[in-house]
Parts: C-alpha cells; structure tokens; sequence
C-alpha cells in the first residue's frame, strides 16, 4: 500500500463531488492510501497572486507544511491546485528569504516547512508510482474499441519549469494511462489547449468558445468521450458544453470525464458509482459501449 | 506617388533617433525599411555604448581615444562632436525611457572597453542595442509615426544636385512605389554579408551604399572592414567586447593568454583590430584549435556571467552548444562593421543637397580606420540626432525638387527583366562563392595578389549574374527577387572594397597589408573616396583628414 | 543525415487552398530549422517564404510553428526536432492571417502594441535634465539619480524588457484564440514593463485603468502557453498577474475580473475554501447570476448545484491570521 495525503480541492468538493469519489473509489482499489486534510486550504484558483502574491505564498505553504508533517507526498486530482502548489513550493525551496518569511508566519500557527513534500497528480502519479502493469491486472471492464480523447488542460504540463510531469511539446502520459486501459486514445491537435475556465465568469462566450472547439475537434474526429485530470476544465467542458455550442454555433454533444472516472469504470465502478447522473452530458451512449465490450 | 517633406529609410538607432527628433517637431517625416523597425540589426548590438559620465573620466580622454583608435584617420572635428555630445546624449537617451543598468551611487554603470583609458560603456546586461532599439521605436510609436515597412529602396532620385525622393519597391504588394520627398535619410547599416563569418543580419547587404554610390553620391574608406575578435566559431555570432570588459581571457591551444605578446599593457582590452589580428596570427601558426581560438569567463564566477553577459550565455548554449559558466567558448574574428560610407558632413549632409545619411552607413567620419566598440551606438544617437535636427531646418526653406518618374519604370524593368530571365545561376549560390571569396582574400591580413584573385572572382560573378533566373515569379512577397537584388548590392559593395584595399599601399587600423605593413603618414593620411563614372566603372578620388588636436603618433598598446 | 522538411505553403495569387511540399534536406552539425529553410531556398525551391534576419534569435524575424509550436527557427536545432518528430514540420504563426506560406500579416500585433501607450507618460525628473547640454572644455555632465531597486523589475534576464516581439507568445496564447480582440500576452508585458518605470508619471493610473478594459489585463487566461514557449525567457503572464495585482491594491477594481478575485479571496478569508456561488455572484453581479440560471438550473436539476453554504475547513483561525498579517482584512 502506497500513502499520499490527499487534497481534492475545492471543486471537487462542491459542484464536483463525483470526482472526489471517483478518486477515493480508485484509490481503494490500487490500494493507496488517502490520508484527509481537513485543514488544508482553498489554493487560490490558480488567481489569488492576482491578490496578493505573499497571500498564495502563506496559505498554499501552510498546505504544504501540513503536508509535511505526515511525512508523505501530496496527490492532487485538479490541475490548477497541482500548478499553484508547486508554484509556491519551488518558490519556497528555491527563495530562502521567501521561505523565512512564510515559515515566520506558519511558526505563529505552530507549523514549519523544510521544502521536502512532492506534489503529484493522479495520473502521473499512477504511471510513476502504481505502474502501468499493476493497473492492468486490476482491470474489470475493458475499454477496447472506446475512441477517448485526452484533454491534458494547461496546468498540468505548464510552465514545464515547475509542473515536470511530462514533455511539454508532446506529452504522451495521458495516451499511455488510456492505453494501459485498454482505450484507443484520439490524437488531436487542442488535447493541450486551454479550456478557457479562468474567465469563464468574467467573459462567457470567449471563454466558452475554447472548450467549445476542443470538443468540436474531438467530437468530428469521432470521440466516444473526453477526460480531463482536471475538474475546472470538466467544469468548462461539460457543465458548460451547452453555452460554449452557443459560443461556436455549433452542435456540441461529447460525454466528459473525470480521468478518475475512467480509471473507475475501467477497473469495474457502475454509473452510479461514478457519479454519473451529476454530469451534464449523458454518459449512457459510452457506457453502453464499454458494457458491450465486458469480457 | 508619396509625397513627405521626409523620408528616412532605415529604422535602426539612427533612422528612429532622426526620426524622433523630426516627429517631435512635427514633422511630415515617414519610416521606410525593408524590414518591421523592430527586426533593424542595433538589436543585436551587445556590450554598451560609450560616453564619459564618471566625473574622474572626461570626454576630452574619449576624445583621444577614439582618435588613436582610429589610427589617426579619424576626422578629429567630428570625433570631438561625437564625445561632448556623447553625455548629453545618454541622459536624453535616459529621459526617453532607455534602462542602463546603475551603479552603487544611482548613476549609469559603465565597464571597460577595448581601446578606452577609462570605463565608459554605459550597458543593459549585453543586449544594449535591443534595449536602445525598442526604446526608440516605442517614442517612434509615441509621435504617432507612419511606417512604410516591408519596402525595399531600389533607387535615389536626384535632380540637378537635389534629392527628390525614392524608388521603393513593396515587397508585400510587389509593386513600385514613387516616394517625393525634400529630404532623404539614409541610415541602411552595413554590408556584414559581403563576408562569409560575420556577424551581421541576413539583411545587412549594403543596400543603402550601393544605391548612393550608383545615384552618384560618394562612398568614402570603404576598404576599412572591422573584425571583430570574438564570433562564435560555428556561427559567426556575435559576442560581446563586454565579455573581455568584464575580464575575460583569450587563450591558445597552449592555455596561454597570448595577448601578453601582441599588447603588453591593455592585453585582451586592446582595440579590435589589434585584438583580431592576433588571433589570426595565433591560429595561422598553428596555435588554434580547429580554426578558433578560446574565450574563457569562466573565472568571473556564475552569478557574474548570468547578470552581465546573459544572452552570450544563451547563445553560446544554443548555437555553440557551449555552457561558458563551466568551458571556454571556442571563437574567432568575424566580419563585423564598416567603418566605411557614405560620405557625409558633421550633420549628416552628403553632397547632394537634401541627402543625408547616419549610422553605419554614413561616413563621418569618426570612426576611420577602425572603430572602437561602444562608439557604434554613440555614433547612431548622436549623428542621427544631429541629422534630424538639420533635416528640420532645411526642409524649412526647400522645395519638392522634380522627381523623375521613369526612374520608376526603369527599377520597374529591371525586375520584369529579372522575373522573365531562364538564366540557371542561382543568386544564393552565387553569394555563397563571393562571401568565402572576401572572405579568404580580403580579410583580416590582405596582400596584393590575393586580393587581385578576389577582384577576378568578382569579374566573374559580375558576369555569371547577368544569368540569374529566379524561381519565383510571384508579386506577393516574392523573397527571392528581393534577394537577388542584395546580391547585387553586395557584389557592388564588395569590388569597391577589393579595389580600394588594393589601392591602399600602407597598414592602418583594420586594414593590414602583408606587402605594406607600415602606416604611411605622408602618403596614405587621407581618405579614400569611390564613386562610378558613367560605364559603371570605380573611380577613386582622395580627401584630406582633419586633424585639429592630435598629430598622428606610433599607436602601441 | 537526411531528413524531411514538410512545408506549410499557400500563396494565394496561385494557389487555391494550402498544402503541404516536402524536401529532403542533409544536415550538417549546429545546423538550425532556420539553415534548412534557408538551404532549400537557395538550392531547391526558391519560391519558399520566411521572413528571417539576424540569425540569433535577437530580431524576432523568424517566429513560426514548428512541429506545432511557435518557436524562432533561428535557433531551433534540427537535431532535437527530429529525435522528437522525425520531421521538421513548419506553419505560419496562428492567431495572424496568412500572407504567404510561412509569412503572417503583424499590423494585428503591432497595433496593439501601439494601443498600450508603450513610452514614458510624462517625467518624475528634476528640470535640469531635460535640455541638452553639450559639454564645453573641461566640463562635466550631472545626471539624475536612479537606484538600483528602482529598476529591479526591469533588469532582470527574464524581465518584460527584454522581449523581442517575436510573437511566438500571441501566437500560442489562449487568450487571442477565444478573442481575437484581446491585447494578448506581448503587448500587456509592455504595458508591464512601463507601469514598472521608475521614471513614468502617470499620476492618475492610467494605465491600469486603461489596462482594465474588456480585452485587457482581466482577459487572460492563464494558460501559461505566454510562458512556457517565450523564446527569450520572459513570462508576459507573471507581468499579467503583477498587474493585477497593482491594479487591485491601486483600488482599479471596476472591472469584472477585479471583482472575480476579490470575491475569491474574501472567500478564503471567510470559510477557507472557494465559494463557486458566490464567486460568480460577485464577479457578475446580479445580471450575471441571471445570465447563469439556465445553465446553474440545468446542473441543478442533475444535482449538481454546489451547496448554499459551505462548511468551514478546520483550523481556520490560521488563514485568517494570514489575511491579518498580510494587512488583508480591510480589502
């Protein structure tokens, strides 16, 4: 059994709580241990330097002490939270007068950071620390014949300075975790666009036009259904699919995964257990198909 | 037809900074440059620009400096112009928005450079031209200036003596385009691709001299071609003077800091001709390492290398694939600058009235025989500055002289002439033979017969380039017709260097004869004028120095 | 070594849609995507067109996709391409209209450049430095003082001064994809990079406000694509979120996305976590809450509707002393 302290983030724990239990189903069955956080803070929406940049610095290293003290590594299931504490935790490793400065105030809440917690993402993670191979022999339902299109989002490969995952020009993490399924993963050209959340509530249509022409992309080259490792661009892509087709003036109607969800059904989760019913977009046409390929 | 009261061709430091001071005073003066402004060659400009702010320094010793850099050929009326206005410049550079970097007491830091007594390059870490570059083109923006970029000069129109405008080429449109105008500047920049290891643009071809000297206006020194001492080996990209200003070594094979021999006292500081030359010695007496020697920072420790010298860091990773914080970065002397061209006064005037020309490719001339670093960009601000500040005036009282347009249509059938040949010779091709050509026989040591052979091989390319045939026969942007006319313009430039260097019977600054390897005070003190006569041939003429402070002495380092 | 170059090419005088040529290019050590297109030029196909100038990544000339990504071709090695793709593949810059196969019309670019206002506005100078004053014999210049912390944030390696106007950033940005109206991430640096100017006098704040209009400083999206392909180190959206920053603590907050972060930060600082329903209450305000209803309805109707009020994370006496450190309460 493998521990990491686990930090859903916000949205997984508000609008998006069927990733939180995608995660924690997923987790139960590779046998990792989620270790809860319930001190741990909101990291800022990846705009919170926006505000004050020593205010990202205390809160998120605040997180990252906590963390610290467990003695284990961070798994995150968003990509914003996994960019924004990394951010701040090369910061803190790299910038001793920052690092003095927020262990001065985590030394008035009784805590103190050293600069040794990891931050890793689920799908790196399973790839790094799982293994590919001991993910295949846990699969339950077999995803052959799915055409799945990855959307890797931004803050899980950029700035490549800090969020080391995978190859910033071609990343290939993603299509090896779907094959690892079993899937067929869709090459097309926005699988590491940006979705356009950050301005989602402060220009719509925009905003929305992005994810609209990824999904588009996806949907003319015959995607079964999308993922993302992230819930704002979940948010973007299916919870908004609607109003970006409006964007575009196009007909949008692409099932959009949690990649905890597709590594959940993959290993046996049913729709309920997914957390389907809470999407937008009907997950049923995918699912059927992935029934009918059942072993 | 265009009609301005003002056109400036070129948008590098001396075309913005003329174009600045007319735009200031509201006048009609528009940009003309074959490329956007932004992408001028000053960008590449590194290591600092010279002016005597330090109160323990003072101009009158840049003023020597400049003129014994010059190997006395220098003209001492300007020079002096040249380094009491340099202060004053660099403050009103400073008022405009440029950033140097500052020293301890607040004021512009200044490092040494070659040839100079005192530390007076005035830096921003080694990207000084880009950072002057930029921030002229953003007060060129401020006055709301109109830029006709992506033009090509194909002709100057002259009348009776006057300027009346230019012939413009729209490289996007492939269109002519009559532009009428009281005044014309030229501030083209040099000819650094007559040369195979250089360190100048693609664009750098000697556009704006070749077309003066074939309007009829004087090309003056044009044998005198610097080299500068350290060009990334592979490459011929630049690296900055400030790098030995900051204490870098040259070393040979044998790890020996040879400079000791050449120039005892200023050692690697010497002036770049001194410099490239013994370089070239080292590395002909078999002291090199595969055609180069090293230049090593390494001793000036990390945290240096990465606040001062940046971009040669990067570009010694990217292009020489060399970390210099951990291995010395092989080099060596690479066409770099021309002190030569076309003649003009202190403010700019050339001998056709209304035609005025600053920057590289006029000739002040304050730079004679050889430049010292940091005076390139002085020379830009200040002779630009003054251009404009004349140009303003004299328009006042002068009238749109006659354009004659059937220079139009003549540049017209030129191209057509060009577009419909099925000539097989290939204008790359053939730029290729011409750069190794100089390169091999009129560069750094020349002597007569060499440099005989080279004006042979340009016989022949002149002769092989009536067959070019180009691909390309489209009017949108048609790159490849706008390259075979630099060709032309760089073959034109590189004759009139060859036989100038012949012509010249002595060793003075950059020019270093084998057969003659003694300055010649009493025959050569002067400078060399080139213009062709009605047959396109060269003709040379001479004109004397002035020397108002500093008779001419033995120049040791 | 051989290898394939496979070109973007559309000239529209002749062609009637784009296509693809490809050409076998040798290599040679060093040898850069730049040499190879160059080499096909003059060997192969003359017709071939790139702008291209300094050669060392200085000019900002020669900026165009390069197996998908905007990058300089001057010195991008052939080498590390072909290990990665197997090809040099080459397009025109995105986000620009085509004029000819590798060539892209910059007026867009450059307008917005100009639209920034990218010079000084007025002068914090003593009068005295303001007139030219050539020296005379024996005479000294005085020049104005100017710290070294003054310019700290203009003279650093990776600092807005030192971007080349590539286009590589405004090529790759999200922001422009979405709006082709947004100033993109070159010309926000600029407007950074002035705003930053020890010497600017811009007493009414201008250029934040300025900054703050629809298609300004609030319409990134942060996707870091600005900093991650910036041939020259710099990261325009760093220089972005500084100037919220600045525009925020200058109470420049009319903006929606002023609005946007105020309203997340006074969440955290309330409960610890990011309040989805109230956020985006206070970053539209009331018609914006209206304009969402269909789409909150939907997500609703399946559940989805994040809860009303949300439960406090534990330990939040610590955040909130961060607020009251930082001096953060009031705003």
């Amino acid at each position: 059994m493998i521990s990491y302290v686990y930090y859903p983030g916000c949205v997984a724990q508000e609008s998006g709580k069927e990733l939180d239990n995608a995660t924690k189903f997923v987790a139960k069955k590779l046998d990792i241990n989620l270790i809860p956080m319930p001190e741990a803070s909101c990291c800022g929406g990846g705009v919170i330097d926006g505000f004050d940049e020593n205010l990202k610095l205390f809160i998120n290293g605040r997180t990252l002490a906590l963390a610290e003290k467990t003695g284990f590594d961070i798994l995150t299931v968003c990509n914003t939270c996994t960019l924004t504490l990394s951010e701040v935790n090369e910061e803190l490793i790299n910038n001793k007068g920052l690092l003095d400065k927020t262990n001065e105030y985590l030394a008035k809440i009784g805590l103190r950071y050293e600069g040794r917690v990891k931050i890793k993402h689920i799908l790196y993670a399973i790839r790094d620390d799982i293994g590919f191979d001991n993910l295949k022999k846990k699969i339950a339902n077999s995803l052959r014949g799915v055409s799945i299109a990855p959307f890797y989002g931004c803050h899980i490969l950029r700035p490549s300075s800090v969020v080391k995952f995978d190859d910033v020009e071609n990343p290939q993490g993603f299509e090896e975790l779907i094959g690892a399924l079993g899937g067929e993963p869709l090459s097309y050209v926005r699988r590491t666009k940006c979705c356009g959340f950050q301005t989602i509530l402060i220009n719509e249509t925009t905003s929305t036009s992005l994810a609209g022409n990824a999904i588009l992309e996806a949907q003319e080259k015959k995607a079964d259904v999308m993922v993302t490792p992230c819930p704002l661009c979940h948010l973007s892509l299916d919870t908004y699919q609607t109003v970006a087709a409006k964007s575009i003036n196009k007909k949008l109607s692409l099932p959009i995964m949690h990649l905890p969800q597709l590594i959940g059904v993959a290993l046996g989760g049913s729709y309920a257990e997914m957390g389907f019913s809470r999407h937008n977009i009907s997950l049923r046409p995918v699912m059927a198909k992935i029934k009918q390929n059942r072993f | 037809m265009l009609k301005h009261d003002v056109v400036i061709v070129g948008a590098g430091l001396a075309g913005l900074r003329a174009c600045v001071e007319l735009r200031k005073k509201g006048v009609d003066a528009v940009i003309l440059s074959k490329v956007y402004p932004t992408r001028s060659h000053s960008g590449a400009a590194q290591g600092g620009v010279n002016a005597a702010l330090d109160e323990n320094d003072s101009w009158e010793s840049h003023f020597f400096d400049t003129v014994k850099g010059s190997d006395y050929l220098g003209d001492q009326d300007a020079i002096e112009i040249l380094t009491s206005e340099a202060p004053a410049n660099i403050i009103e550079l400073q008022r405009m928005g440029i950033v140097f970097n500052r020293n301890d007491l607040g004021g512009i830091a200044q490092r040494p450079f070659g040839g100079q007594s005192y530390p007076r390059s005035c830096y921003y870490a080694d990207a000084v031209g880009h950072m002057m570059l930029h921030g002229l083109f953003d007060n060129v923006l401020k006055y709301k200036t109109k830029i006709l970029y992506e033009y090509f000069v194909t002709s100057l129109a002259v009348d009776n003596g006057k300027v009346s405008g230019v012939v413009a080429y729209d490289i996007k449109n492939g269109r002519f385009e009559g532009i009428a105008a009281k005044a014309v500047l030229f501030a083209t920049g040099g000819y650094g691709q007559v040369y195979s290891s250089n360190t100048n643009a693609l664009i750098n071809t000697g556009d704006g001299m070749a077309t003066s000297v074939k309007a009829g206006v004087p090309l003056m020194d044009m044998e005198f071609v610097q080299f500068h001492p350290t060009t990334l080996k592979s490459t011929g990209i630049l690296v900055t003077e400030g790098a030995r200003g900051e204490g870098a070594y040259l070393l040979n094979s044998l790890g020996i800091r040879f400079m000791s021999k050449y120039a005892p006292k200023t050692m690697e500081l010497a002036p770049r001709d001194v410099v490239a030359r013994a370089e070239q010695t080292e590395i002909n007496e078999g002291r090199g390492i595969d055609g180069a020697i090293l230049l090593d920072v390494r001793h000036l420790g990390k945290e240096k290398i990465m606040e001062r010298l940046p971009q040669i860091m990067q570009l010694s990773i990217d292009f020489e694939g060399v970390n210099p914080i951990y291995e010395p970065i092989p080099i060596r002397p690479g066409a770099h600058y021309s002190m030569g061209g076309i003649k003009t006064d202190n403010n700019g005037r050339t001998a056709t009235a209304g035609y005025y020309s600053a920057g590289e490719s006029a000739c002040v001339s304050v730079h004679g025989a050889n430049r010292l670093g940091g005076n390139s960009l002085l020379d830009t601000i200040v002779f630009g500055r003054r251009a404009g500040i004349d140009i303003a005036e004299y328009i006042k009282d002068a009238a749109f002289a006659k354009f004659d347009e059937s220079l139009i249509r003549r540049d017209e059938d030129i191209l057509d002439k060009l577009k419909k040949s099925s000539g097989k010779e290939k204008h790359g091709l053939l730029k290729a033979e011409l750069q190794e050509e100089m390169r091999a026989n009129v560069g750094v040591f020349r002597e007569e017969k060499a440099m005989e052979k080279a004006v042979k091989k340009i016989e022949e390319l002149k002769e092989r380039a009536k067959n070019i045939g180009v691909d390309d026969k489209s009017k949108l942007f048609n790159t490849d017709i706008v390259e075979a006319l630099e060709f032309n313009n760089i073959l034109l430039i590189a004759e009139i260097i060859a036989k100038g260097a012949i012509l010249r019977k002595e060793s003075r600054g950059a020019h270093y004869r084998n057969d003659y390897p003694e300055r010649d005070d009493e025959n050569w003190l002067k400078h060399t004028l080139a213009t062709l006569d009605d047959n396109g041939n060269i003709k040379f003429d001479f004109s004397k120095v002035s020397i108002t402070k500093f008779r001419p002495q033995p120049r040791t380092y | 070594m051989e290898f394939k170059v496979r070109s973007y090419r559309f000239n529209p005088e002749i062609d009637d849609k784009p296509y693809y040529k490809e050409y076998i290019v040798q290599d040679f050590p060093g040898m850069t995507v730049l040499n190879a297109l160059m080499k096909i030029k003059a060997e192969t196909d003359g017709t071939l067109s790139f702008r291209r100038s300094c050669r060392s990544a200085i000019c900002g000339s020669c900026a165009m996709k390069i197996n998908g990504i905007s990058k300089l071709a001057c010195k991008t090695q052939v080498s590390s391409e072909i290990e990665k793709f197997g090809m040099i593949k080459s397009n025109p810059l995105f986000n620009m209209p085509v004029v000819r196969d590798l060539i892209v019309d910059q007026e867009i670019f450059f307008d917005k450049i100009k639209k920034i206002k990218p010079y000084l506005l007025g002068q914090r100078d003593n009068e005295e430095y303001h007139r030219f004053h050539v020296l005379r014999e024996g005479e000294k210049i005085a020049q104005p003082v100017y710290h070294k912390s003054e310019f700290q944030n203009l003279t650093g390696n990776d600092d807005a001064p030192n971007c080349i106007l590539c286009e590589c950033c405004y090529s790759e940005c999200g922001g422009v994809v979405g709006n082709k109206n947004y100033l993109g991430p070159a010309a926000l640096a600029k407007l950074y990079r002035y705003s930053e100017d020890p010497r600017d006098n811009d007493k009414n704040g201008s250029r934040l406000v300025n900054g703050s209009q629809p298609e300004g400083i609030w319409d990134c999206i942060h996707c870091q694509a600005c900093e991650e392909f910036c041939p020259k180190g710099i990261s325009p959206v760093k220089a972005i979120t500084k100037l919220h920053e600045k525009a925020i603590k200058n109470s420049i907050t009319f903006s929606k996305g002023a609005k946007h972060i105020i309203s997340i930060a006074k969440s955290i600082g309330e409960t610890g976590r990011l309040d989805e329903v109230k956020v985006a209450a206070d970053t539209g305000g009331i018609a914006g809450l209206i304009n969402d209803l269909p789409m909150a309805f939907g997500a609703g109707l399946k559940g989805k509707i994040p809860p009303i009020r949300l439960k406090l994370i534990k330990d939040m006496d610590d955040i909130r002393l961060a607020y009251k450190e930082l001096d953060l309460e009031e705003k």
